[in-house]
């Protein structure tokens, strides 16, 4: 067992299998030779190369210790032998190693391959064919180094001149080309020049939810011609790129947090309304302000902050205030123990650089963070800012670190009583007049929430529960 | 995450060939047929070539409405009627956003037992294979579950076909079942697999099992009325729980194995519900133990005492109801418990939990008592003196209610050594706690500069060779109370001939008492920039060794120096139950661990920390090791 259960592994092996009309399903090429051998192969040739029914789609099979996936693909013309070409370029891993990141690089493959062979009987010609087995070795390798990889194809290099081959293509397949329309294969002709092709595979996993601002995990690929030595050179790029859960949800009152230096570095990489919205993650600002102060429009900044989260570029806070409530988690011990963790803290909630704050002080702030204790209270029993200590930061690092969480507040209308409970009616008990508020005090809403939704402050929201003798409020 | 399974498949290989022979649900076909007919845009339009290679190439996810759709039963039995090189161990296959996962079991084999196989005739078939259809982006450690009920199902099978020909009998039902079904006239068309459930108590069995896993999540079947089969889904039973939060297999076995014997169980069930549950030859020792009463009031030792059982037994019969969902760990409930609200405490208004709480608790609700653990309180805190036996006995039923549903978890008080200040100016005099100890070299002409091995200093210091190096270029022992005058001795010319083995424990010994410093200006060399006298100084001329070197073990010098100038320090006693617990005050231990590891009781404890209040800090938080949840990756 090489790896924990549903980490990304390296590839271990990929190769090309086909039909073969006489022996049936076999491997035509493999780097590195035999890792997958022909007993394995055999056992599960069913998979590689399936029925007819479910071709062209993704399938991993998960036996005898290697996970292989694959894109069993097919072409259907009366000039191969039995009909029909049936091929797969599998990917091969670990058992253990999760897989799904590989199949849009998988099918993209595949289909890649389909073109190729459909414009110039690429993999049915056993000379250009003979390049496959160098670009699996450089598919493996790149990938598995860098997460992409860039392919160049030299076509039909034997070919006395563009037009002809061109000519010969369209005669030796004129009817898959028309027949093959709705695959959007797109073919230009440039005075001889320059071909363009290009394919979509935007048929995303249904399990790959997010939808985001995500970039396709596979660019375009181009087939470009050289004129100098009148062959064609098609090159492919591939991507792999991680298939994370879900980010949260992200709300009006949250406040994002860069976590990572990267994404300044990426700098224009990232699209427009990003770039926009970036300089104004500083880390204290919660996401409708920074729509105002960008000037965006408040579900683009959430979309794009769900889209760097989905990315692991931040992380998301409650907003500060001198009203929040703390508390310690069983993580906070890290602290205690970890000198490293001790340095960094020290240094971050440092106010002036020099001298650093006494780690006892800071132990004894967080440690006196607990129910029923604002941030106010904290700084007014131990004024922080004597000690050197920046209580903002403080709560910062704590939260990044998950040293202490927040405690949320939660108004609770209170039903009038037991006999009618089932019933929501919020203008119960005559004396009281119906509130806005009611309505978000279902347990449903906290206080951040509520203050966003109404524009009150936490002040004036504190006092209209306060006197509220209907609302009972739960800290959780 | 919904971890039902789509469907349930049986596939046999045999003389005859794969064939399917049961699946369960079966009414995907219809559905399937007519989202077919909706794609044409009007009954009156051409069916071209183009719009079925159309329909036949854009399938990419296999599930509609929660089943299973796009495979027929020929495709499924060429899938997983598989190859012999893949019989008896895991399968897994995924297509689109479908995995199915199963465990082929062949029959016939050269395992059978030797006897059995002379004696029966030989069955024609030659596998069978129970595959669950799941959801793809299921986590794999669902899978395993899966796969785990797949084999227990298949052997179980296995032996009645080897016992009395069961699942050939029943191969035989279906597939004249599939014949009949076939033979029936267009219009009075039945599913076939309506007969075979209609006629065959295999397809019943695994109805019952796809039944119960998208029910409670615990499969309780007994094959053909004699093998029990009995399976649970941990990631679902610890859903259906009121907290709902997802665990996952592993981390719950994780969990159970940090049981502590001051924990007991809470049953999530009635005692008499569970007692009902358990099979008739289910083991003795549990019903000792769930015979015990108010088992939550008093702790696994108690309880192992009580039912006659040892420790061990309790925990693994403990870890068994937790796994299976009928109990939780806590501490066991008692007036000095402080609880508070739960993170995950489910604060929406008119739940049915609110419901079954004013039932058991008529006149009271939910809310309110939660609002009344917003801030952490203890049970005493709760009774007043003025309430009768019968309303205090309530209130213990409604905070064991509010555990049992999760909504309140317990808060423990964690003890901590102050850090002592780090000084300006020599970054490696910081202070790192755990035991560890960096150099303390001081510039004080007056120091000894003892160089104190760091391993020394661990809590449970076993003298290896290596720690035992560095001791020995210090003076002899003998040398041991004497100030020494050379500030830096040259250890080239004190390396005396290396210790025997039997040697090493005195010399462990001797370079612990080396780092004590036995007169003022010793003392002072240890934290240069402190010179004043310090009434520490007493216990090393006193001789109490032990305290001395128990104190020097757990505590850095700069520590201990702290400590000393504490007045309670003064005091022999307190200073050696304090020299006894500090290596609890490191914030990995609560009271009620100290309590139970070192045989005090809670006022003794707190009156010593009291005592040491300036160099402890304290704080409260959950105990991780019972929340089991938070195991889960």
């Amino acid at each position: 067992m090489t790896e924990e259960f549903g980490k990304e592994g390296p590839i271990r092996s990929i190769f090309l299998s086909e039909f073969h009309h006489t022996v049936g399903p076999k491997i035509v090429y493999q780097y590195p030779e035999n890792y997958v051998t022909k007993e394995v192969f055999d056992a599960v040739s069913y998979y590689i190369i399936p029925k007819p029914e479910i071709l062209k789609r993704t399938i991993t099979v998960n036996v005898l210790g290697v996970k292989i996936t694959g894109y069993p693909n097919e072409i259907q013309n009366p000039n191969y032998a039995r009909n029909a070409l049936i091929f797969n370029l599998c990917f091969v891993c670990d058992s253990m190693a999760r897989t799904v990141h590989y199949e849009p690089a998988v099918k993209k493959l595949s289909e890649y391959l389909e073109n190729l062979e459909l414009e110039n009987g690429f993999l049915s010609d056993e000379g250009s064919r003979g390049q496959m087995p160098g670009i699996l070795q450089h598919i493996l390798e790149e990938l598995n180094a860098t997460g992409k990889c860039t392919v160049s194809i030299t076509l039909s290099d034997q070919k006395p001149g563009p037009g002809e081959s061109e000519r010969r293509g369209m005669e030796r397949r004129p009817s898959l080309l028309s027949e093959r329309k709705h695959q959007s294969v797109e073919i230009k002709l440039y005075d001889g020049h320059e071909r363009r092709m290009s394919m979509f595979s935007d048929q995303r996993q249904a399990d790959m939810g997010f939808r985001g601002f995500r970039k396709s995990s596979v660019s375009e690929s181009k087939v470009r011609r050289k004129s100098a030595d009148g062959s064609t050179t098609s090159v492919l790029h591939i991507k792999v790129v991680g298939v994370w859960p879900d980010p949260p949800l992200v709300q009006d009152h949250h406040v994002p947090v860069l976590i990572s230096e990267r994404v300044y570095s990426r700098g224009d990489h990232w699209d427009l309304t990003t770039q926009q919205v970036l300089p104004y993650i500083d880390g204290y600002a919660h996401v409708a302000k920074i729509a105002a102060a960008a000037d965006v429009e408040t579900n683009l900044v959430k979309a794009c902050v769900e889209n760097l989260l989905y990315y692991g570029q931040v992380r998301l806070l409650p907003i500060f205030q001198y009203s929040n409530v703390y508390t310690v988690t069983p993580g906070l011990q890290k602290l205690y123990s970890n000198p490293c963790l001790q340095e960094e803290c020290q240094r971050a909630v440092a106010k002036n650089c020099d001298p650093q704050p006494q780690l006892s002080d800071i132990l004894t702030l967080y440690y006196s963070m607990t129910n029923g204790v604002t941030v106010r209270d904290l700084c007014i029993r131990f004024n922080p800012q004597s000690l050197n200590i920046d209580e903002r930061c403080l709560i910062h690092f704590g939260l990044q670190h998950s040293l202490i969480r927040r405690l949320h507040c939660f108004p609770i209308l209170v039903p009038p009583d037991p006999s009618s409970s089932t019933e929501d009616s919020p203008s119960h008990r005559s004396g009281h007049r119906r509130s806005v508020i009611h309505s978000m005090c279902n347990g449903q809403h906290s206080f951040d929430e509520i203050c966003c939704k109404f524009g009150l402050t936490y002040k004036e929201l504190h006092d209209r529960v306060e006197r509220d003798t209907n609302i009972l409020v739960l800290w959780k | 995450m919904d971890v039902n399974p789509l469907c349930v498949i049986l596939v046999k290989n045999g003389s005859r060939g794969d064939q399917l022979l049961f699946r369960y649900p079966y009414t995907t076909d219809i559905t399937l047929h007519t989202e077919s007919k909706n794609k044409r845009p009007t009954p009156y339009s051409l069916i071209t070539e183009d719009t079925i290679q159309k329909s036949q190439v854009s399938r990419t996810s296999n599930i509609a409405n929660g089943k299973l759709v796009g495979f027929s039963d020929k495709v499924m039995s060429n899938l997983f009627a598989v190859k012999i090189e893949l019989c008896d161990s895991k399968f897994e296959l995924k297509v689109n956003d479908v995995r199915f996962v199963g465990h082929p079991i062949r029959l016939n084999s050269a395992s059978a037992p030797a006897r059995t196989k002379t004696q029966r005739k030989l069955s024609s078939i030659i596998l069978f294979h129970i595959v669950f259809a799941l959801k793809a982006n299921l986590n794999h450690d669902v899978v395993n579950c899966y796969h785990d009920l797949s084999m227990r199902l298949g052997l179980a099978l296995r032996h009645e076909e080897y016992r009395c020909q069961f699942l050939s009998t029943q191969a035989k039902l279906m597939l004249s079942a599939h014949d009949d079904a076939s033979q029936l006239p267009e219009d009075g068309q039945v599913s076939p697999f309506q007969l075979i459930l209609d006629r065959s108590l295999l397809a019943r069995h695994l109805k019952q099992s796809y039944d119960e896993l998208c029910g409670s999540g615990i499969v309780q079947l007994r094959v053909n009325n004699w093998i029990e089969v009995s399976f649970c889904l941990p990631q679902k039973v610890h859903c259906s729980l009121v907290t709902g939060l997802p665990v996952d297999c592993e981390g719950l076995v994780d969990g159970l194995r940090n049981l502590k014997p001051y924990h007991t169980f809470l049953l999530l069930v009635s005692k008499a519900d569970l007692m009902c549950s358990l099979p008739p030859d289910s083991s003795q020792a549990l019903w000792r133990l769930l015979q015990v009463e108010e088992s939550h009031l008093m702790p696994f030792f108690t309880l192992a005492a009580d039912a006659d059982l040892t420790l061990n037994q309790v925990l693994m019969l403990v870890g068994h109801l937790v796994y299976w969902g009928k109990a939780t760990i806590i501490y066991p409930v008692c007036s000095t418990n402080i609880y508070v609200l739960s993170h995950n405490a489910p604060t929406i208004l008119n739940s049915q939990l609110c419901e079954s709480f004013q039932e058991q608790f008529p006149g009271s609700s939910l809310h309110a008592a939660m609002a009344e653990f917003s801030m952490p309180t203890s049970l005493s805190d709760k009774t007043k003196p003025i309430d009768s036996p019968l309303q205090q006995q309530e209130q213990v039923e409604q905070i064991v209610w509010l555990l049992k549903h999760g909504i309140l978890q317990q808060l423990h008080t964690y003890v901590y050594l102050t850090p002592p200040p780090s000084r300006t100016g020599s970054r490696e005099l910081g202070w790192c706690g755990g035991g560890q100890l960096g150099s303390h070299g001081t510039s004080s002409p007056a120091s000894t500069s003892i160089h104190t091995p760091t391993t020394v200093h661990e809590p449970p210091p076993p003298p290896t060779p290596t720690t035992v190096h560095e001791p020995s270029s210090h003076p002899p022992p003998s040398s041991l109370h004497h100030h020494d005058p050379l500030p830096h001795p040259p250890p080239s010319s004190l390396h005396h001939d290396p210790p025997p083995p039997s040697q090493l424990q005195a010399l462990h010994h001797a370079a612990v008492q080396l780092s004590h410093p036995p007169s003022e200006s010793d003392l002072g060399s240890v934290c240069s920039d402190e010179r004043s006298p310090s009434p520490g100084v007493t216990v090393g001329v006193t001789g109490e060794d032990s305290v001395v070197r128990t104190l020097d073990a757990t505590l850095t010098p700069a520590e201990r120096e702290l400590v000393m100038k504490v007045e309670a320090a003064c005091n022999p006693d307190d200073l050696k139950l304090f020299a006894k617990l500090c290596i609890y005050f490191r914030g990995k231990h609560h009271l009620e661990e100290m309590m139970y590891r070192v045989n005090l009781r809670r006022s003794q404890l707190l009156h010593l920390i009291d005592k040491f209040r300036p160099v402890l800090l304290t704080c409260q938080h959950i105990d991780p090791s019972i929340t089991l949840y938070t195991h889960t990756k």
